[in-house]
């Protein structure tokens, strides 16, 4: 298997201002996929709050993570996952979301998983 | 080598030295890889791991001092072993280059580590067999 073939996928958990991991996750995205890398990103647990348009990111000295997931598709980053049932726990719905995403039941995550040859977390 | 069961591995680690158990667990992983054959590509310190690379973390004396355990362990066995650049800067990590560049009063990262970018990361994600993230 020659390397820029293997399936990356970098797994989103954290909300999107408590921390830093959440910024650096999209640095390791958009870093992936400047190298050519086949690389997607699955948003689940608090990590699908990152997703939300309607941040007011300013109000708290922060960047706007959801303007910085709305450039992915600049880098070419379109396969973007995001767990229904985080979702449904927190009431969003897709509609409140910044960019296009592909929502997966428990089982399609199982198999999204399973076609990885790397999977980092953040 | 020629073993078929030797594995070539990276490891990720975004915890700090303080926030959780993680990077002692890394470290117990990284010394029996070593200790039953394997290779370990590249150890890479992303987020709050970076502050591993510090050369002034004190803690009390009957404490363990996890940030010198594993510079001593990367200086011994030579593993290369990096720091986010981006993450390290912003938590006051610095080489003695980026000391100067930023004009700061003084340097303070081990010399066994190495301060570079994210494609450090990548190219140990396409050149391990597998990459183990250890973080909360």
């Amino acid at each position: 298997m020659s390397a820029t073939s293997k399936k990356i996928l970098v797994v989103n958990r954290k909300s999107p201002y408590g921390g830093l991991r959440s910024r650096e996750a999209i640095d390791t995205l958009l870093v992936a996929s400047a190298y050519g890398l086949q690389v997607s990103a699955l948003y689940l647990d608090d990590g699908v709050f990152q997703l939300i348009q309607s941040q007011q990111a300013d109000q708290i000295n922060s960047k706007n993570i959801a303007k910085m997931i709305s450039a992915f598709e600049m880098y070419d980053l379109k396969e973007v996952y995001v767990d229904a049932s985080s979702m449904g726990k927190r009431g969003i719905q897709q509609q409140d979301f910044v960019i296009p995403v592909e929502i997966l039941t428990t089982e399609q995550i199982k198999t999204l998983l399973h076609q990885q040859d790397q999977i980092l977390s953040f | 080598m020629g073993n078929l069961l030797t594995m070539k591995f990276s490891l990720i680690i975004l915890d700090g030295p303080s926030s959780s158990q993680s990077s002692q667990t890394a470290l117990a992983f990284a010394k029996a890889a070593l200790a039953t054959g394997h290779e370990l590509f590249r150890v890479f310190f992303a987020n709050d791991g970076v502050l591993h690379g510090s050369t002034l973390s004190t803690p009390p004396q009957d404490e363990i001092n996890i940030t010198e355990d594993w510079q001593r362990f990367v200086t011994q066995h030579e593993v290369d072993t990096v720091v986010c650049v981006a993450a390290s800067l912003r938590r006051g990590l610095l080489n003695e280059q980026e000391a100067e560049r930023y004009q700061k009063p003084a340097a303070n990262l081990a010399d066994a580590i190495e301060l570079a970018g994210l494609g450090q990361l990548i190219e140990a994600t396409l050149s391990s067999d597998r990459v183990l993230t250890f973080g909360s």
